[in-house]
């Protein structure tokens, strides 16, 4: 075998692992989901068969209102909770790029949120906004318990909900990222600008934010990512209620298939899911190849 | 009322438990070019930072243009400095770079657009305005660092060690290029180097730096001619000054220089009596050794050919004496040699005992 063949086999050898991981686990439930969504299949009656109808399932979810409401309430849920994950991220990572004492503390404790599993953060948010024990109740309306609401039980205080337990969890993942960003910018380029005569928002708005820009993309595109496919969050806390008002289609098409049975509808949803994220991602990513490696 | 352009007067400074900056006192004039050399660490630096505003000192006080600035930031200081890493905003381009010191004193569009325009032609950079700092050549770079300093006259310039980063020809360059701007814009300069070479070709005056404590100020042609200690003598000058241990003896009143079986005649040095019998050190600087004829003989151990000129390594009764020098030699042939006066040097302790003549 020459060297140069053996190179490349070497280079095959090294990137099999990675390709296998992604054909099986990424790529083929891909393919397979969208495969299914082209049959009617309800789990339960396989005396049904499934049998191949076509674009059935894509024409069915443009008129279902339900899913058409999940698609709006993820969007909304998508641009709100990682418009405050980006600013409080930012917010927290100039915190803890600053050097005090007790920094390493207080480092590693903003990252619990982001430790701590996301069912057991959303049951613990689950308590806390309860219209009988909660600590919101407590907070806002102390020992007048008759005062005490049930906020999950209100669309619109349900919705916030989920987003104020979202950016809870999330918002250090972004800082940690941003903070990464914060500490490749050099020191001396702070330095060069107060020589310049810049003050401290000049220094933040003329240098900090264009050099991060790079870094918030990135956080950006992991956090709408991460929010177009929230699911637990909503399971544990408000199962998509009351009235749709918190049901997002990640969850939407786990309803169809596994309490419905119709997994190929449910299919036809996450396929949808699947192609959203797509378009986004593929967005961010030129978007972050032309700023960052022009 | 103080009215030079910058003085520095009793600067204290430590890091933790070390003491970096000693008592540091020094004054430039207006249109003064002031070299601070010293080797690494020696807190030169710390002492560019701390007159920019950027460290602050642990005692002492800083005017600048007679105004006390001793507690400003470096914003109010009218200031500019050019840094060892050129510090260009990689995100701007040559242009905005050059801009943004003017942009943050409010001047106006037009105002702005003409000084730097003005600057970048002074600097021969005015093709690269649309630029960024990446697209640049480190030569480049190190003229947009200078020019975003020079561009709103500011009242002292501080560069730190701002050639280091080149390449040697480029160095010997940009010398030249910065002593020429240097005369044209006649701004007072603060500049930090720790070669020797810069030190003595830039500077009007230049103020040498060991472990925190000035060890003379002076122009480049006394600190070279008139080391005020060892440490000045020997940090000062390529080959390395010779030093030979010694002992002072007076022979029929007349100084003589007595390190093992070599003995020298010495010039007239102030109170040269009081050291009679006493140990010292005699410095030698290498082009001061002068080989073809004379009353001294030597081994020729090593020749280094410079071109125009060679280093001789010399042993001299188990001594080892470097010359510099055009005078021919071959390598383990004796040959004969003499010194010229103006380059020896005593010191006693560790400082250098002046001549009479030099009043």
């Amino acid at each position: 075998m020459t060297p140069a063949r053996r190179e490349r086999l070497f280079s095959v050898v090294l990137i099999l692992p990675a390709f296998l991981f992604v054909l099986i686990f990424a790529f083929f439930p891909i393919v397979h989901s969208f495969w299914l969504s082209l049959h009617r299949i309800v789990l339960g009656l396989p005396g049904l068969g499934e049998p191949f109808v076509g674009a059935e399932n894509y024409i069915e979810l443009l008129n279902d209102r339900v899913a058409l409401r999940a698609v709006k309430n993820t969007f909304l849920f998508v641009f709100v909770s990682t418009f405050f994950e980006i600013l409080f991220g930012l917010l927290i990572a100039l915190v803890i790029h600053e050097r005090f004492k007790g920094r390493g503390i207080v480092r590693a404790s903003v990252l619990v949120p982001w430790a701590v599993p996301t069912v057991v953060s959303s049951q613990m948010w689950r308590f806390i906004f309860n219209d009988k024990y909660g600590l919101i109740n407590f907070l806002f309306f102390g020992g007048d318990v008759n005062a005490y609401r049930a906020w999950l039980a209100d669309p619109v205080y349900a919705f916030v909900a989920i987003v104020v337990a979202d950016v809870w969890k999330t918002s250090a993942f972004a800082a940690l990222l941003i903070l990464a960003g914060l500490q490749a910018i050099p020191e001396d380029l702070y330095e060069a600008a107060k020589v310049d005569g810049a003050g401290w928002w000049q220094r933040f708005f003329k240098i900090t934010l264009p050099l991060l820009r790079p870094a918030l993309l990135i956080a950006l595109l992991f956090r709408t990512m991460d929010a177009f496919r929230v699911f637990d969050l909503v399971f544990v806390m408000t199962q998509g209620g009351p009235a749709d008002s918190t049901n997002v289609l990640q969850f939407y098409g786990y309803k169809k298939i596994f309490a419905e049975g119709m997994m190929g509808y449910g299919s036809a949803v996450s396929v949808l899911v699947f192609l959203i994220s797509f378009v986004v991602s593929m967005f961010y990513v030129r978007m972050i190849g032309k700023r960052m490696f022009r | 009322m103080n009215m030079e352009a910058l003085e520095v007067v009793g600067i204290k400074k430590s890091f933790g438990r070390v003491r970096v900056l000693d008592d540091i006192s020094f004054k430039a004039g207006e249109g003064e070019f002031v070299v601070m050399l010293g080797p690494s660490g020696c807190g030169k630096t710390t002492m560019l930072r701390i007159i920019a505003g950027l460290e602050v000192q642990d005692e002492g006080y800083i005017y600048i243009g007679g105004k006390e600035v001793t507690n400003l930031n470096p914003k109010l200081r009218d200031v500019a400095m050019v840094f060892q890493s050129y510090a260009l905003y990689p995100h701007m381009t040559v242009y905005e770079n050059m801009a943004f010191p003017l942009k943050m004193r409010k001047l106006n569009r037009e105002e702005i657009k003409q000084k730097v325009r003005q600057t970048a032609e002074l600097l021969r950079i005015d093709d690269l305005l649309d630029r960024k700092p990446r697209e640049l050549s480190g030569g480049q770079r190190q003229r947009v660092a200078i020019g975003r300093a020079i561009v709103r006259s500011p009242k002292v310039f501080l560069f730190d060690e701002p050639l280091s980063n080149l390449d040697a020809q480029l160095r010997a360059s940009m010398r030249v290029e910065l002593r020429r701007l240097h005369e044209k814009i006649g701004s007072t300069s603060i500049y930090v180097t720790h070669d020797q070479i810069e030190a003595m070709t830039l500077a009007d005056k230049i103020i040498l730096l060991e472990n925190g404590v000035i060890q003379q100020i002076g122009t480049p042609e006394e600190i070279y001619k008139k080391p005020a200690n060892l440490f000045v003598a020997t940090f000062v000058g390529t080959p390395m000054i010779n030093l030979l241990d010694g002992t002072l003896i007076l022979k029929d009143g007349v100084p003589l220089f007595k390190s093992g079986e070599f003995e020298i005649a010495l010039p007239s040095f102030k109170e040269y009596f009081a050291l009679d019998g006493k140990p010292v050190v005699l410095g030698i600087r290498p082009e001061a050794v002068t080989i073809g004829k004379g009353p001294y003989r030597a081994t020729v151990r090593q020749i280094e050919h410079l071109g125009s000129e060679k280093i001789i390594y010399l042993e001299l009764k188990g001594k080892d004496l470097v010359a510099k020098t055009h005078g021919p030699a071959e390598t383990d042939r004796a040959v004969c040699f003499d010194f010229n006066e103006d380059g020896l040097h005593l010191f006693y302790g560790r400082e250098r005992i002046e001549r009479i003549e030099e009043g």
